[in-house]
């Protein structure tokens, strides 16, 4: 096994070979304050903030004029991207981005867009992302865009327990439930693809990569019901005839294209790593059923394979959840469910027993 | 910095190249060689199987009729297992004292303390209240917290306490205000608990500065001052309209929040921790904040409000920016501070 050696040690090392510029110098850090100080004073910053904006709304409110809404949002807007561009003080960063938010928020309130809210949304979402270099604004950015993607190609009916207003169900709505399932897929892709490159702390796919993976947390785990149904509401299929088991299996393993990825990287990247994976193929029948449960193997696998805890653990929070919103609705019996999955215990654990033994 | 992160600025502007940077990672034991791959792999195996285990075996108990079975066999069976922990866990202690599968058999078997108390009921209704339920529960529990000397263990036993103490009767409790249900949230005995337990913790911790032996007193500093905060600005918006009972318990309130915070300022500044030093400030920002409000109707005193809020920030994160600075110039020594736990006794 590899002992860790010291950094500086590596960094002279690096040097030597030539593989690091002679150039190159330790980034320098900005704001020394510990974390959690940090996080509290950003907190009370958003909450000033928000007073700031209530007390502007409350006064753009009095005349109840649309393009008094505008002109706020626009001096807003203006007023704090100018502080966040030119400022360096964290708390008046901190001031400013939720600042910018409700004055783009602001805006749209006033051209008042009905139903292409997302599509202004989108917009000036990809317009701060694009204009302001700042971490957090780029994130919270990010996180629009992509909760925004999400929500333009998740068909209707998934919202149908929270709203009446969706669409009847027919059966050209399986095409869209596909491309849900081919967008999720494109979004595990890609936190793959930006969790095991190096992305540098002024890089626009460091808040990128956070977004993704906040967006996949909340998002992808609730595509159980795609596939187990939600209990009380509307079979999300309906009218393919022979075609549904396919389709609904199809759509199941592209779900799971992401995680064979990322092992087959691994595996390319380690060779013999193959020789341990067979065992671990009893957890794939879990990820095929449970969408939740594909994105907590790809988490758990990027944690293990980068060396990244926060990952691991989060991989470990969603597995737990998901398989427990999978495992409550499975439409089995309890005991043949508790039956079943006592035996896959035994068998992980047999697994276990046999992989120890195996010489190295 | 964190040297990953070094390494992936390096990286991404192309002053190292892309075999360094892995090669450099490994050498760091931040990636995994085939060796520790191997270890992983059987870790996850052993976990998966053991919570497959786990949950399969309470789904079928779950789904067993145990009122077919009679009440001393069932009483029996959870007696069976208790005593099967404890000789786990004798045996552990025995081996070597104070070792890890010890303190979680101990760990375990107050745990299991509840659940046997919890059968007991069923089978023999005694009519407990849920608070004397939990009472008896972290009753049967401390002696185990005391002989394993664990955090963890206390904990455990702290939340069991507290679980207990917002279970007692609402004659106890502030009224919640206008956010939240009356009797649902702040509630005298648990905030008094919590304190006293912030100022134990503080006191085993004493010349500890490490960031994870440092969790359990923020994570507490937190806790109360969101709670204490909370409830005094509730009592502070629910003034003119709440009885005498409920003054006497927003007074109560607000000597307890006043305690906290004085204790805090004090002696956080004397520790130089400069988080738990913050959490007052805030705490005494949001209830200078909640008192302005009561100056007048609020859509007349927003914006003077809101630029009150913005000079009070800005007056706080200048202050905490200046002690960071001078703090970290001249850290607090905390050489020779000693602390009988079982670890520094583990050292010795």
């Amino acid at each position: 096994m590899t002992t860790p050696t010291r950094f500086d040690e590596v960094v002279a090392a690096l040097r030597a070979s030539g593989q690091l510029a002679a150039d190159a110098v330790l980034p320098v850090q900005e704001d020394s304050m510990p974390w959690p100080v940090l996080v509290l004073q950003a907190v009370a910053a958003w909450v000033a903030a928000a007073l700031l904006t209530i007390a502007v709304v409350v006064a753009a409110g009095i005349s109840g004029s649309n393009v008094l809404y505008i002109a706020c949002g626009v001096v807003l807007l203006l007023g704090a991207g100018g502080l966040l561009r030119t400022s360096k003080v964290y708390f008046l960063t901190q001031i400013a981005i939720p600042t910018v938010i409700a004055g783009a928020a602001l805006v749209i309130a006033g051209v008042d867009p009905g139903s292409s809210t997302t599509i202004w949304m989108f917009g000036f979402a990809a317009l701060l992302f694009a204009v302001f270099p700042n971490v957090l604004l780029r994130f919270i950015a990010a996180v629009t865009l992509l909760a925004v993607l999400w929500y333009w190609l998740t068909p209707g009916p998934f919202f149908a327990p929270y709203s009446t207003d969706v669409p009847a169900p027919t059966s050209g709505m399986a095409w869209r439930f596909a491309a849900g399932a081919a967008r999720d897929t494109v979004y595990g892709l890609a936190l793959w693809w930006l969790w095991v490159r190096p992305v540098g702390a002024d890089s626009p796919w460091l808040p990128v990569r956070h977004a993704l993976l906040v967006v996949a947390l909340l998002a992808i785990g609730g595509w159980a019901d795609l596939f187990i149904g939600r209990p009380g509401g509307a079979d999300p299929y309906w009218g393919m005839g022979w075609q549904q088991p396919v389709v609904i299996w199809a759509l199941r393993l592209l779900g799971l294209l992401p995680l064979l990825v990322a092992v087959v990287h691994d595996v390319r990247r380690n060779p013999g790593l193959h020789r341990w994976l067979t065992p671990l193929a009893i957890l794939l029948p879990f990820c095929a059923l449970a969408p939740g449960v594909a994105l907590a193997g790809l988490l758990v696998w990027l944690g293990l394979g980068e060396g990244r805890k926060v990952l691991l653990w989060l991989g470990v929070a969603a597995g737990v959840f998901g398989f427990a919103d999978f495992y409550g609705r499975f439409p089995v019996p309890l005991p043949d469910k508790g039956l079943l999955l006592l035996a896959i215990g035994l068998l992980l654990v047999g697994n276990w027993a046999w992989l120890r033994r195996r010489p190295a | 910095m964190d040297p990953r992160a070094v390494l992936e600025t390096w990286r991404s502007q192309r002053a190292l190249d892309d075999a360094g940077y892995r090669w450099a990672l490994q050498q760091l034991g931040i990636l995994p060689d085939l060796a520790r791959w191997r270890g992983q792999i059987e870790r996850l195996l052993l976990v998966c199987g053991m919570l497959c285990v786990a949950v399969g075996a309470i789904s079928l108990l779950t789904a067993f009729d145990w009122h077919a079975w009679p009440r001393l066999a069932v009483l029996g069976l959870v007696q069976a297992i208790w005593l099967a922990l404890l000789a786990v866990a004798w045996l552990s202690w025995g081996r070597r004292p104070e070792s890890r599968s010890a303190r979680w058999g101990l760990f375990a078997i107050a745990v299991m303390a509840g659940l046997w108390l919890g059968v007991v009921d069923t089978a023999y209704p005694s009519g407990m209240d849920g608070w004397q339920f939990l009472l008896l529960w972290a009753a049967l529990a401390l002696p185990w917290a005391v002989l394993a000397r664990w955090m963890p263990l206390w904990v455990f036993w702290g939340l069991l306490m507290a679980w207990a103490l917002k279970e007692l009767p609402g004659q106890l409790r502030m009224p919640g205000g206008v956010l939240v249900e009356p009797y649902a949230w702040v509630n005298l005995p648990m905030l008094a608990f919590l304190l006293l337990s912030q100022g134990v913790v503080e006191w085993l911790l004493r010349g500890r500065q490490q960031w994870a032996q440092r969790i359990l007193p923020r994570l507490l500093g937190a806790l109360l001052a969101v709670m204490l905060t909370f409830g005094l600005c509730m009592a502070i918006l629910e003034a003119p309209s709440i009885g005498t009972d409920h003054f006497i318990s927003g007074v109560a309130v607000g000597v307890l929040w006043l305690i906290w915070a004085a204790a805090s300022l004090f002696a956080y500044y004397r520790r130089q921790e400069l988080f738990l030093l913050a959490l007052p400030l805030f705490a005494a920002w949001a209830v200078g904040i909640t008192l302005a409000c009561k100056a007048g109707r609020l859509e007349l005193i927003l914006s003077l409000l809101a630029v009150l809020a913005v000079f009070g920030l800005s007056a706080i994160s200048w202050w905490l920016n200046r002690l960071n600075r001078r703090w970290s110039a001249n850290p607090v020594s905390t050489a020779g501070a000693a602390m009988m736990t079982p670890e520094t006794q583990e050292q010795r």
